[in-house]
């Protein structure tokens, strides 16, 4: 439990994916969203999975780096399949006491673990390669049309970067504190389910007292520094498309229509 | 008591972010002894204090308290009873709704009765200084850090650990109520208690220290009784430590030429070395 890599980590590095636009991250990680929820034949699938298995390369994202991410979502991941495994109805395979499995189910559940898979690859590659900074900006920016009709585009930019920066840290501030009061005989995963209950509260009053604390005072931070959202402020990095955008931009966008092509007219 | 063999420690391990924070650190803490434990921001103190109450384990090497090795599961879940350690941010700890709640909790868990709780909850506010009667009922979140930090040192004072060890107590506290903390912990050592104590005070840790022990960078610089430690203040200052004001002066004389002993850590000392050198 100490010190994994949490979901929404950023790595710095220097690689392909790294020195994309951070738009161009955005968009590719939405074609591919949109791509793989839509998406339901084989064909597509394996296009799909060569795709982020390249971007992964791309990424130099190792595979110890890649289980670490995926760890967190295990328990999830294994009840969706089982859900989707026991209660889809179809044409039986066999029977497991009460419950049968069927055809559908096989089919229906393992589709569904790959792409929750990879739906938390894509994103996860989207905040393991760009900073929460460069994020709000591709965020400003793609935005920027809907302020037209009255969408706050701003604020919702900034609250998505303070949240994407605070997780990882309120996961650490979290573990800290369960160490804490482990070492006051606290119980987190033992005992009876009072005392586990009570350990969760040792837990989250400190944790919510500190977040609504760092809140104040980021707040209080941002006024001294005269923010407001909408000024027009300067950027130290603009924002600009490489070749190497356009060719992931041309990319994503053809796979997706691929997909869309398979799954209406295929 | 607390045995630390080749301890290794590496945050994240596998990762990008992979750290190593303790490099192949021993360490041999006695019973009833005051270890001071020193070295600058990022040193790695925090990660050893942690490895001897079983909240962080070895990635490579050992540790033993009392015998037994951390590691072992049935060990760690008691081991809080043998070594209380207090955080280095009370704040991430205090949750309780009263001043009192909090100071009895760790006793509490221990499964003693609500009159013994009680008795030790009250003396032990009133061992870091703050009276009973005008702090048991408030919350501890109206509390200033220092005070929150008092509260926290009273919560492990109450349910009585055999070992202490102290991370940074003293950070943010007035000089008298630091100076009451430092005579407090050398009364519990006296009463047989084991002190380890990190401190970036390093004028206290030459008067109450029996052993200091530096950190650099996640490996022990050196370590010895306060006299051998600060007889070298050039090297002390490249890890990023302070030496004691008085042991300062009396190395600057020593480099002006002038016939001054060395080994001098407390006022007193220095004062009777002046004295000696203004005798002629
Ligand atoms: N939870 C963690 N995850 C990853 N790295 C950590 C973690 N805690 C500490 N570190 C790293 O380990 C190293 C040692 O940290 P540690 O907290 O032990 O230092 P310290 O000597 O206590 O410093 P300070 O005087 O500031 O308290 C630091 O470089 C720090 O960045
Ligand atoms: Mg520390």
């Amino acid at each position: 439990m100490q010190g994994n890599i949490t979901l929404g980590f950023y790595v710095p590095g220097q690689s392909f994916i790294h020195r994309l636009d951070p738009r161009t991250k955005i968009l590719a990680c939405l074609a591919m969203t949109m791509a793989v929820l839509f998406c339901n034949h084989p064909a597509g699938f394996a296009a799909l999975s060569l795709v982020t298995l390249l971007a992964l390369g791309l990424a130099r994202v190792t595979p110890q780096l890649l289980l670490g991410i995926l760890r967190p979502f295990g328990i999830f991941l294994v009840l969706a399949l089982l859900l989707q495994l026991l209660f889809t109805p179809g044409r039986p395979l066999m029977m497991l006491g009460p419950l049968q499995l069927t055809r559908e189910g096989v089919h229906f559940g393992f589709q569904l673990l790959w792409r929750l898979v990879l739906l938390i690859i894509s994103g996860s590659l989207l905040t393991l390669t760009t900073s929460p900074l460069m994020i709000t900006a591709a965020l400003e920016d793609l935005l920027k049309p809907f302020r037209r009709v009255g969408v706050p585009v701003f604020e919702l930019a900034m609250m998505m970067s303070i949240a994407l920066r605070f997780v990882p840290t309120l996961l650490e501030e979290a573990q800290q504190i369960i160490r804490a009061q482990q070492s006051r005989g606290a119980a987190f995963t033992r005992g009876r389910l009072v005392q586990r209950v009570q350990g969760l509260v040792t837990l989250l009053v400190p944790l919510f007292a500190s977040a609504f604390r760092r809140a104040d005072e980021l707040a209080t931070a941002m006024e001294i520094r005269c923010y407001r959202p909408g000024a027009n402020r300067t950027r130290m990095h603009q924002l600009r498309f490489h070749c190497r955008d356009y060719a992931v931009l041309a990319g994503t966008g053809v796979l997706f229509l691929i997909v869309l092509v398979m799954r209406w007219w295929g | 008591m607390i045995l630390v063999e080749h301890l290794t420690h590496i945050y994240a391990p596998g990762t990008p972010l992979a750290l190593t924070s303790l490099e192949d650190v021993s360490l041999h803490i006695e019973e009833g002894e005051f270890v001071v434990l020193a070295g600058a921001t990022g040193s790695g103190k925090s990660t050893l204090v942690q490895h001897f109450n079983g909240l962080l384990l070895p990635t490579a090497g050992r540790v033993l308290v009392g015998g037994r090795d951390t590691r072992d599961k049935k060990v760690r879940r008691d081991l809080w009873r043998t070594v209380g350690l207090l955080f280095q941010n009370p704040e991430q700890q205090l949750f309780e709704e009263s001043v009192f709640a909090e100071v009895a909790f760790a006793c509490r868990n221990l499964g003693l009765d609500e009159k013994t709780v009680a008795v030790r909850a009250c003396r032990a506010l009133e061992m870091v200084g703050l009276e009973p009667d005008r702090y048991r009922a408030l919350s501890p979140f109206a509390l200033s850090r220092g005070q929150q930090q008092l509260v926290a040192l009273a919560g492990l004072l109450a349910y009585q650990p055999p070992v202490l060890v102290l991370d940074e107590p003293t950070s943010g506290l007035d000089p008298a109520a630091r100076e009451h903390i430092w005579q407090l912990l050398k009364k519990l050592q006296q009463a047989g208690h084991t002190v380890v104590v990190i401190t970036h005070h390093m004028e206290d840790a030459a008067r109450f220290a029996g052993r200091v022990v530096v950190l650099h960078r996640g490996k022990i610089y050196r370590q010895g009784t306060p006299r051998q430690v600060f007889s070298d203040p050039g090297g002390l200052r490249a890890v990023g430590l302070d030496v004691p004001m008085p042991c300062e002066l009396m190395y600057c004389l020593q480099q002006k030429g002038l016939p001054v002993k060395s080994g001098i850590i407390t006022l007193d000392e220095a004062e009777l070395e002046l004295k000696n050198l203004a005798m002629g």
